[in-house]
């Protein structure tokens, strides 16, 4: 009996040290891949990342010079995806376009992350006006719908690619820093806080070490939201000509030169198109995986912990 | 359901849309024999007013629908004020000119308010026609002409001041005889009254109304029809009025339709939907990729006319524009057949002179460089003393005009030159251009009159350039005094009646404008009105905007 009750205790304590563990990037990769379609949508953006990185290898042609012997060609062996109205190779654009697409969202979203964190962080932390004053002027950013922010700021900031990053960075500040707040509201009210600030650690250091960890979860979750955000946002802001300036190569702006031929030449926008379906799908997916291994009751649930 | 699901849904049915957009794009679609095109021939018609061109049979009025896009909406209609082109159309079927000019550029006493005669070199005398009369009742005669005269003289901006200040007086002879004495020889005067600035307005509104009242279309016109509402991004509506002074010749009141409302419609494609389903007649300056789509279906056709020059403006009162080997290096690096046949898909036709072809008396087709060749083109661009070869063009963001300035850039690019695109609308440019002399260039196109004068001087003269301020232009001119020199050409070319001439001192000006390359002639556009084949007799005016006055509807 006291066998068992001493086997049963082990099996507890070997459970809660496994679960003690942290969670290093490769375990979540791990945990992420058991959900299916976090594992699909995880592989769909590497492959686009991976697409990215080597455009220059994977493209056939170069995706700025026209050739005018052969515009709006026809998807063929030649030139997979078809030629525009300037006789560019549409593939290779849209490998070029991906570059574009990722970095911007990429930019974006660790821009949003960088400025939403910290004033999250502070925000429910500080209490006091520091809180008022940060989640009023996130009231005024969220008031206006995200594309239209974004459009107002490119158009303030004048179109460029680094511009549209800065302008969808700032449109993500507000959910993310709200975020952060609301983990540290309650992050600052538990016991370990109180032991913390007792035995004299620094405020710096309490919310690096010991909030900052345990906001984390929801920021990568939404990260990857962002991430779709941004990719969409970027393609309709170069789409409607404010975005990323031609000739450089962007869904949206491949998408826009399509959208005149989309009756007779359909494989113009079809394939930016199906480009950013697919993108979006997949961090979709990869942050629908995430919430589900990061939150401990459901991902309990599914067996993941 | 869960998230995760109705994400998985979403997917799915994003796949099956594509699956399904694929197969429908892919069938093909009944479309007529291009040998059966029925296309109007461009722009060498005069309106024959009074000639029908089917047998005999009631004509039709009702209500015409015609569809453009957003940026087609009037948004200035005080003709005696600066305005933009889109808002040619309106003012030309709203007003009445002194003369009238066809696309051909010969004039029509029968289509205009006044007949001329010039009683020598420096005297023209207008009768007005009897019984003419605004649309709010007011008569349209000597005096009312004088008014407008005076108003153009001082109303502010006034573009058209210039005209003016070449008179010497202008009198009323009598109730119905206006007599103008010029200061000088003026032999594009005709072309300069013809102009939609140069309409005649009803006194009584000009007084009663302001100038922003004016601008929202409230003056009274003699034109065919009548604004009658304006809901932007919406429509326009014209309705006939009622007091126009022409018949046709069976005596019958003009206008036969009743009203042209014209719809907003942003996208492109579902204009010309609308146009092939039978809920437009007419849709005005379609897609170049949609012309063919239109000749090609049953039931339509184009009617065609000169669209007016189109090409890019250089700063010159900055480098790199300040060189002439560099200019040069610019007219010489761009193919103008691959830009008309690419990024207009052959509505253009290319050419180097700023005097449009339709100008038959003027236009010299023996002026042919510079042509394409990216050889000479370096050559120059390494005689150039300029060391940063580089410079960014203001491009308005619409596609046709976007596939220009990338085919431009990609040339340019060819004999090392690095040009950056910037999207900006086009009605900003001019401004930017002219009265902030912030940006290096822009791509530009102009419609004109087809008496040359009036757009040479107004496109490519120093003192036509239009500021709000009314700025002295001279930075602009280059160390070879180029615009001293295309000047003297073009005011030369107006100091003589003789027409062969005036057509040698415009193509000296226009050698000037393409060899030193003043301003980049890319070519000419071609201005397009999809039509129904009920619509008939639908006229392009002087500056190739329908004129709907004439116009009238086959409902058998």
């Amino acid at each position: 009996m006291v066998q068992k009750a001493d086997a049963a205790l082990r099996s507890e304590a070997a459970e809660f040290s496994r679960r003690r563990q942290p969670l290093t990037p490769l375990r979540l990769l791990s945990q992420v891949f058991k959900v299916r379609l976090a594992g699909a949508g995880l592989v769909v953006v590497c492959v686009f990342a991976a697409v990215a990185l080597l455009a220059n290898v994977i493209d056939r042609y170069d995706p700025v010079k026209p050739d005018y012997s052969a515009p709006l060609a026809r998807p063929s062996g030649r030139h997979f995806f078809g030629t525009d109205q300037l006789g560019r190779d549409i593939f290779s654009r849209v490998v070029h376009g991906a570059r574009v697409s990722l970095g911007v969202a990429t930019g974006a979203t660790l821009l949003g992350v960088a400025i939403g964190v910290p004033l999250g962080l502070l925000s429910g932390f500080r209490r006091g006006w520091h809180d008022d004053v940060i989640m009023r002027v996130m009231d005024g950013l969220s008031a206006t719908p995200g594309i239209l922010l974004a459009l107002a700021l490119v158009a303030a900031l004048g179109p460029g690619a680094v511009n549209v990053m800065v302008a969808l960075g700032i449109v993500s500040v507000p959910l993310l820093s709200r975020l952060v707040r609301a983990g540290t509201l309650a992050v600052r009210e538990t016991d370990y806080m109180l032991a913390a600030t007792a035995v004299g650690v620094k405020t710096p250091r309490l919310m690096a070490v010991h909030i900052m960890p345990n906001v984390v979860a929801p920021v990568l979750v939404q990260g990857s939201l962002v991430m779709a955000f941004a990719i969409l946002a970027e393609a309709s802001l170069s789409f409607l000509g404010v975005g990323i300036r031609p000739p450089q190569p962007t869904w949206g702006i491949i998408l826009a030169d399509g959208f005149q031929f989309i009756d007779s030449h359909f494989w113009l926008s079809l394939f930016p198109g199906m480009a950013i379906f697919f993108l979006v799908l997949g961090f979709n997916f990869v942050g629908d995986g995430l919430r589900d291994v990061l939150d401990p009751r459901l991902g309990r649930a599914l067996g993941l912990k | 359901m869960s998230r995760r699901n109705w994400v998985l849904i979403a997917g799915l049915a994003g796949v099956a849309l594509i699956a399904v957009a694929c197969g429908g794009a892919a069938a093909p679609t009944a479309t007529k024999a291009p040998a059966a095109t029925a296309t109007t021939a461009p722009a060498a018609t005069r309106p024959p007013a009074a000639t029908p061109t089917q047998a005999p049979r009631a004509k039709a009025g009702g209500t015409v629908t015609a569809v453009h896009g957003t940026a087609a909406q009037p948004d200035q209609l005080y003709p005696h004020i600066y305005y933009p082109t889109n808002n040619d159309v309106f003012l030309e079927n709203v007003h009445s000119y002194l003369v009238y000019q066809g696309v051909d550029g010969t004039y029509d006493p029968s289509l205009s308010l006044a007949e001329w005669k010039f009683l020598d070199d420096l005297t023209i005398q207008f009768r007005l026609k009897p019984g003419a009369l605004f649309s709010d009742g007011e008569k349209a005669d000597a005096n009312a002409v004088k008014v407008n005269f005076d108003r153009i003289a001082v109303v502010k901006p006034s573009p058209r001041k210039y005209v003016i200040d070449s008179f010497t007086s202008y009198a009323v002879m009598d109730a119905m005889t206006v007599q103008v004495k010029l200061k000088a020889v003026q032999a594009g005067i005709l072309g300069e009254l013809a102009h939609p600035g140069m309409a005649i307005m009803s006194p009584a509104s000009l007084t009663k109304f302001t100038n922003d009242e004016l601008n929202q279309g409230k003056g009274a016109g003699a034109g065919a029809f009548v604004l009658t509402l304006q809901l932007p991004d919406d429509r326009v509506e014209l309705e006939r009025n009622r007091n126009y002074w022409r018949k046709d010749a069976q005596g019958a009141q003009l206008p036969y339709v009743d009203k042209v409302v014209f719809r907003v419609v942003p996208e492109a494609t579902v204009r010309l939907g609308m146009l092939k389903a039978g809920q437009a007649d007419v849709l005005r300056d379609p897609l170049p990729k949609d012309v063919e789509t239109i000749q090609n279906e049953a039931g339509l056709r184009t009617v065609r006319g000169p669209g007016g020059i189109i090409g890019a403006y250089w700063n010159l009162s900055r480098p790199p524009f300040t060189d002439l080997k560099f200019r040069q290096a610019l007219a010489w690096a761009i193919d103008r057949e691959a830009i008309c046949k690419i990024a207009y898909l052959g509505n253009c036709i290319p050419g180097v002179s700023a005097v449009l072809p339709n100008t038959g008396w003027a236009f010299d087709a023996k002026l042919d460089v510079p042509k394409y060749d990216p050889t000479k083109a370096k050559a120059f661009l390494a005689q150039s003393a300029i060391t940063s070869k580089a410079f960014s063009m203001n491009c308005d963001p619409a596609p046709t005009a976007t596939k220009v300035c990338e085919m431009l850039q990609s040339f340019y690019d060819n004999v090392g030159i690095k040009m950056t695109i910037k999207p900006e609308r086009t009605a900003s440019n001019s401004e930017l251009m002219w009265a902030t002399k912030k940006i290096d260039s822009f791509f530009a196109g102009y419609s004109a009159t087809p008496d040359p004068y009036s757009k040479m001087y107004t496109a490519h003269h120093l003192g036509g350039y239009y500021t709000p301020e009314g700025d002295k232009l001279e930075e602009f001119d280059t160390p070879e005094k180029l615009y001293a020199r295309v000047n003297k050409y073009i005011d030369d070319s107006n100091l003589t009646y003789d027409l062969k001439e005036r057509a040698r001192l415009m193509n000296e000006a226009a050698k000037i404008i393409a060899n030193e390359n003043q301003f980049l002639v890319i070519g000419y556009s071609v201005f397009n009105v999809g039509v129904r084949d009920r619509v008939k007799d639908l006229r392009l005016g002087p500056l190739g905007k329908e004129r709907y006055g004439d116009m009238w509807l086959d409902t058998r």
